[in-house]
């Protein structure tokens, strides 16, 4: 499908995300570390029953599961489990940390936070919570985002317990690893006011920004997920999950707006279902959309009343977001948009302003060049590993070159040897004179005359890597092979 | 304008104009919490508790009809064993009412047959609600009543009694019902759950299915209790109920047979293995003795105890006490110096109250035995009057409750104290 063939607003295009981030630290309601490593030293074996409300009707879904007749396999580590999760003991008082950093996020997105907080109980059938149901709580209502197409509501923000992860399944068993089950996420839902898929992503953009400016939330794979929920006229909602990177939102929708007409022009009945997105940007079937979740009250946790004070408190102290952190950076060093992002991002502010004020007469974009740049072109160039280079390395080699003992182009060279563990030996990479520089390409001129330009360039170069700056050499070479 | 009740379809209007209403479902409020708020079921499904100073008003959308549907009578099934389910208490019949989050028990045949299904299948159910109490609340009248009420079961016929009840105190039951059940001609099994039965992960379902399935598999004639061997949904222990206690605040495998194995090990299909002797029905008249003293107390000794808590018991005449002793069944009676000088008051009061009342001697250590020969401490108890319990302090408390109550004297209560009646004098103790 060629890129802006569909007018989404022709189609009745409507699509809304949902966006789950686990949050770094302990877990909601125990008191186990969020990402401890540990060998798997648990092991037990459960079953999960369909319970009947009090009306006496069983969900349907729940009932088929337990027809099933499935066992639940859960294997994990003691360093990161305990009876909380075992489902051996009731919650512990829900982590203050975590809940404060969900509020945050609240604020941030100008919600408003509900007076007192209800924990309710969300039943889960497919074994993915030993409990047999989630944790969670609406914890605020009617936030906004803006974005470069207007404001996309946020009608609820969530905090609830992550699930386990699926490990493997058999015909009448299902093995999951629970290590991950209980770290505490935050739920974000939006409105449907999501114009196009370009803009589904910018927005899963900007949360996800929002998210990791608290700086309080868990990174790397798994950690965010993005799930789409979109429909056309004439179609049905489906619910894409499974994103592994948010450049594939657009395609990913677009190629399922494709599905969608393709079945309504051949006539055919469009399921509700969730959908897993595909490498390859398609998707496929995974489950029927579940029917309307039950939730009662979590009676292990008493409510929580969230008062002026804890808002105020929480809102004096938001923490700035990222893209605010990039354009002051931006500014006040005079970065590139590129330079400034990747300070941010590598979490390197700190060093940075610290170098940039003790030495006066490199500027800051060789600095951010030094701490970023640098690392990964002596891995590449060299192939030596740059992982032993200390920020105290930087210092030190930056300091030459605030003192003139060195050349720029010596802080490499500099850097390559504190990487291989070697002394930095300075008086190698002392400054060439011009008039020194000039002398010695003049006489080679005379002494080995007629070769190439680049011939010339590779003797200088040899006796000179680190001292002069390649181009200066060229433009001398140039100027007095014309001659 | 009515008042808007739990359950009710509302609309919450506030003081500020600039804030919408919010619609929901009005919810009950537990008494313990502050009375500021009020708490709505949202159409998510999620509770929220709003703030009473912000509320203008709240208005009925919709009342709650809170009539429920009555259920088609079940069918009894010719060739399956009939048995009684009698309800205490505790949340294995439980069942979430999901409009309002409220927990209700729930316990006719019906009931229980669509909690649990399988059941249907082993058994045919009568059942009744005794109580509907937390364990922690039982007394021992209750007890009485209790016993009572199974002879009134067992009467009627049936292949067993399943006792759902509260776990916190189901093994002083279990340990009572054993005395006062005498020579019973079926199983009683007690049965409870760590998890309450609104969530799927319950261990009542297994503890239940379990104790139905070892009712119509053994002819164990005393009664037991029935729950969770391990904490994976596998086999349940069926233990004696005189050696029998909660080991474990939370967990499923809280119960455990002390000093002895359970009576066997039950798995959900039916297959039954029995791992220790177990009493078998007797040719003797089934008999209810239901009385109990209740003025029997239980002292545990530790370091700084004094002469005046165990005097207590005397001042305020009781018939019977339990010391929970350290070790082997040691209390502090050794006179060294002048810190330990008060310990002499200690035996003598014990001597002294031994003529009028049963003081006996457990073990806190819960595992292992009770013997008072073995150093100079136990033999100065012993000549001060102080029996022996060769069982669990809590089977020791209800048996003596229970001997001196049924009993002319305290010598006749003495000897019944000491005489093996359900298996909890246990004689040989192995690895």
């Amino acid at each position: 499908m060629e890129k802006g063939n569909i007018d989404y607003g022709l189609i009745g295009f409507k699509c809304g995300l949902e966006i789950h981030q686990q949050l770094s630290g302990k877990k909601l309601f125990c008191n186990c570390p969020v990402n401890a490593e540990g060998k798997d030293d648990v092991r037990f074996e459960r079953k999960i029953r369909a319970v009947a409300g009090e009306t006496g009707e069983v969900d349907t879904a729940a009932r088929y599961e337990m027809k099933k007749g499935r066992k639940f396999l859960y294997e994990s580590s003691s360093s990161n489990t305990c009876l909380v999760e075992y489902d051996e003991e009731p919650p512990h008082p829900v982590n203050r940390d975590a809940l404060e950093t969900a509020l945050t996020v609240a604020l941030l997105l100008k919600a408003k936070v509900v007076d007192e907080i209800h924990f309710m109980r969300k039943t889960v059938v497919d074994g993915s919570n030993v409990s047999g149901f989630q944790r969670t709580a609406l914890i605020a209502t009617d936030g906004i985002i803006e974005t470069s197409k207007g404001n996309v509501s946020v009608p609820t923000i969530c905090i609830e317990e992550e699930a386990a992860q699926k490990v493997e399944h058999g015909e009448d068993f299902v093995k999951y690893n629970l290590n991950r089950l209980g770290i505490p996420l935050i739920e974000i839902a939006t409105g449907t006011d999501i114009m196009d898929a370009e803009h589904a992503k910018e927005t899963a953009g900007i949360i996800g920004m929002i998210l990791r400016s608290t700086g309080k939330v868990v990174r790397g794979i798994g950690s965010i997920r993005q799930d789409v929920n979109l429909s056309i006229s004439g179609g049905a909602r489906t619910e894409v999950k499974g994103f592994q990177d948010l450049r594939a939102i657009p395609k990913v929708i677009d190629f399922e707006i494709e599905r969608q007409q393709k079945l309504i022009a051949e006539g055919k009945k469009i399921e509700q279902e969730v959908r897993k997105a595909e490498s390859d940007f398609t998707t496929s079937f995974l489950r029927p959309m579940p029917g309307s979740s039950r939730l009662y009250p979590e009676t292990d946790i008493p409510p929580i009343e969230i008062t002026k004070d804890d808002i105020e408190k929480l809102g004096g102290n938001l923490p700035k977001l990222i893209t605010q952190k990039v354009e002051d950076v931006e500014k006040k060093y005079s970065l590139s948009n590129e330079l400034a992002k990747e300070i941010i991002s590598e979490d390197v502010l700190d060093v940075f302003s610290h170098l940039v004020k003790k030495f006066d007469n490199v500027e800051p974009k060789v600095i951010a060049h030094t701490i970023l740049n640098i690392p990964k072109e002596i891995k590449t160039r060299f192939g030596i590993d740059s992982g032993k280079i200390t920020h105290e390395d930087i210092e030190l080699v930056l300091s030459f070159l605030n003192a003139g003992k060195i050349p720029k182009e010596a802080v490499i060279e500099l850097l390559a040897s504190a990487a291989k563990g070697e002394e930095l030996d300075v008086s190698k990479y002392a400054p060439v004179s011009e008039d020194v520089l000039e002398g010695e390409i003049r006489q080679m001129l005379i002494d080995k005359a007629g070769l190439s330009t680049s011939a010339y360039m590779g003797m200088i170069m040899g006796k000179y890597r680190g001292k002069v700056d390649g181009k200066r050499i060229l433009d001398l070479l140039n100027k007095y092979i014309k001659e | 304008m009515k008042q808007p009740k739990a359950g009710d379809k509302v609309s919450v209007v506030f003081k500020n104009k600039n804030e919408s209403p919010v619609e929901g479902i009005l919810m009950p409020r537990a008494e313990i919490l502050s009375d500021g708020f009020v708490v709505v079921k949202l159409k998510s499904g999620y509770n929220i508790g709003i703030e009473k100073k912000r509320i203008k008003s709240i208005e009925i959308i919709e009342k709650y009809d809170g009539k429920k549907k009555s259920k088609e009578p079940i069918m009894q099934k010719a060739n399956l064993p009939r048995i009684s389910i009698l309800h205490t208490g505790g949340t294995i019949a439980s069942k979430v009412d999901y409009r309002t989050g409220a927990v209700v028990a729930r316990f006719s045949p019906e009931d229980l047959l669509e909690m649990f299904p399988e059941l249907g299948d082993i058994v045919n159910i009568q059942s009744r609600e005794i109580f509907q109490m937390f364990s922690e609340d039982m007394e021992p009248e209750h007890w009485a009543i209790l016993a009572k009420e199974i002879a009134e079961e067992i009467k009627s016929g049936v292949s067993g009694v399943i006792v759902t009840h509260g776990t916190d105190t189901m093994s002083y039951t279990s340990a009572v019902l054993s005395f006062m059940l005498k020579n019973l001609p079926v199983p009683v099994i007690l049965v409870g759950a760590q998890r309450s039965s609104d969530r799927g992960s319950s261990d009542a379902y297994l503890n239940l299915v379990c104790a139905a399935r070892f009712i119509t598999k053994s002819s164990f004639s005393g009664v037991g209790v029935c729950m969770h061997a391990g904490t994976g949904d596998d086999f349940c222990f069926v233990h004696n109920g005189v050696n029998v206690r909660k080991m474990h605040s939370s967990s499923r495998n809280a119960f455990e047979s002390i000093n002895t194995k359970p009576i066997a090990k039950v798995f959900h299909d039916g297959n039954v293995e029995f791992l220790s002797e177990y009493k078998t029905p007797v040719d003797e008249k089934f008999e209810l003795i239901d009385g109990f003293e209740k003025k029997v107390g239980i002292v545990k000794i530790r370091p700084g105890i004094t002469e005046k808590e165990i005097h207590f018991f005397e001042k305020n005449d009781y018939s019977g006490l339990i010391l929970e002793g350290t070790g082997l069944g040691h209390a502090p009676v050794t006179v060294l110096d002048d810190i330990t000088k008060h310990h002499k008051d200690i035996l003598d009061a014990l001597h002294k109250m031994s003529k009028k009342m049963v003081i006996v001697m457990a073990t806190q250590c819960v595992y292992g035995d009770v013997n008072l020969n073995v150093y100079s401490t136990g033999r100065d108890l012993l000549n001060a009057g102080v029996i022996p319990a060769n069982m669990l302090a809590e089977t020791a408390y209800v048996k003596l409750g229970w001997a001196i109550a049924n009993t002319k004297s305290i010598d006749e209560a003495r000897k019944l104290f000491a005489k093996s009646i359900a298996g909890e004098i246990v004689e040989r103790l192995s690895l």
